[in-house]
């Protein structure tokens, strides 16, 4: 199917509280490899680079800590010419909130994420990542791409649920040899942000830049 | 202006659909062309497009003739300095192999191309839509630069290349370019060689 992967962060809210590490194990790393492999094909960007922990607090809605906890189909947009992109959810947990409060705790966080027809969406639930994962998000719940866009919206997601879409290096899981993102190469990140730290000092680097001197 | 990459001029045009599964089927079994000294196709999807004839039409989301320039500027450029050619179809039809968008994209996204149609041969997609986000590219300086590097970049990906895969300078680049320089809207000679390869 076509996949203009979505991230549905439909949040099961756990605690408020920024930066705190969780003791989580840095294990499967097996499935977050296959996962990221997976869900990169067939959808290529090029993007603003986020360049430091104070830009991406400075550009982001919203960033969150969590998990993953289900992936499935998403939001296909069509236009006058036919089927633009489709759209997978991932259904998240989330840990903390960095910024972005204003969302209630009981807020569904819909997120969409580019992707294409080569994604197989039973591989990326088979090898969903146990890692806990930084979000960096825009909101996009007013957002149309061109004029006369459609929105066809999968079970659980309609015109009112309040959509987010990540950054391209915005999306950083806690990998065993140190942050690994979803939808870039370490190579493509500026050198300012995610490429020379552990998971939990970039989480750290984000709170210090919501609360800058 | 000097382009980057083999004169087109001096080889011959491509292989054709039959040449390009040949290909494909050599680098399948790891036996690389020449050039090849990264992944070829590189691009996420790790395929091909489906010949060297890149046919391509500008959607109904385009309205500016200054926004209409810039992929047939990108179009233009692959044709000119690899072996692939370009033929614009005018309307859009369910065999464009390059289908371009100009839309609002979001979080910083400038530019995408997503392999919307996969036929029987796994290792090629037979369509992308490609679209420009024109405020987003218009950000900072040199816009008229890079609203074509971005053409370009993701026009590359849509015959598989990837970032970085030369290692060098080129329209593959993340973000904005460095300098008005015109290497920066052309495809390195490294890239080249691939597109020439499988093509």
């Amino acid at each position: 199917m076509l996949t203009f992967v979505a991230a549905s962060l439909l949040v099961g809210y756990v605690v408020g509280g920024c930066g705190g590490g969780s003791g989580t194990s840095n294990l499967n790393s097996d499935n977050l490899d296959d996962f990221v492999a997976e869900i990169r094909r067939g959808a290529d960007v090029d993007y603003t680079p986020i360049k430091d922990a104070a830009d991406a607090v400075e550009r982001a809605d919203v960033i969150v800590v969590g998990t993953l906890t289900n992936v499935r189909d998403g939001i296909a947009i069509h236009g006058e010419d036919g089927l633009w992109n489709e759209m997978l959810t991932l259904e998240v947990s989330v840990e903390d909130v960095v910024i972005g409060r204003a969302l209630a705790p009981t807020d569904p966080i819909v997120v969409q994420v580019f992707s294409s027809a080569v994604v197989d969406v039973e591989a990326l639930r088979a090898s969903l990542p146990k890692e806990r994962v930084i979000l960096l998000l825009d909101e996009i719940t007013d957002w149309s791409p061109f004029a006369g866009a459609r929105f066809t919206y999968p079970d659980g997601i309609d015109g009112e649920t309040r959509l987010f879409t990540p950054f391209s290096d915005g999306v950083v899981f806690d990998g065993t040899e140190g942050p690994v993102n979803m939808l870039v190469d370490p190579a493509d990140l500026a050198d300012g942000w995610a490429g020379d730290s552990t998971f939990e000092v970039l989480i750290d680097r984000l709170v210090a830049a919501t609360h800058p001197n | 202006m000097k382009a980057t990459g083999n004169d087109p001029r001096a080889v011959s045009r491509g292989l054709g659909r039959g040449g390009i599964l040949v290909v494909t089927a050599i680098m399948a079994l790891g036996l690389a062309s020449p050039a090849a000294a990264d992944t070829f196709p590189g691009n996420y999807d790790l395929r091909l497009a489906d010949d060297a004839i890149q046919t391509y039409c500008l959607t109904s989301t385009f309205f500016l003739e200054e926004h209409k320039v810039v992929p047939e500027y990108a179009m233009y450029w692959l044709d000119q300095t690899t072996q692939m050619s370009d033929m614009s179809q005018g309307t859009c039809v369910n065999s464009t192999d390059a289908k371009w968008y100009d839309a609002n994209l979001p979080a910083g996204i400038r530019g995408e191309r997503v392999c919307i149609v996969v036929g029987d041969i796994p290792s090629v997609c037979d369509r992308s839509n490609i679209t420009l986000d024109f405020a987003e590219l218009d950000i900072g300086s040199l816009d008229w630069e890079d609203r074509r590097k971005t053409a370009c970049h993701e026009l590359g990906h849509s015959v598989g290349l990837n970032h970085h895969s030369s290692g060098a300078e080129g329209c593959m680049l993340s973000g904005e370019v460095p300098s008005a320089d015109v290497q920066w809207r052309r495809y390195t000679t490294h890239d080249v060689g691939h597109i020439n390869a499988a093509y």
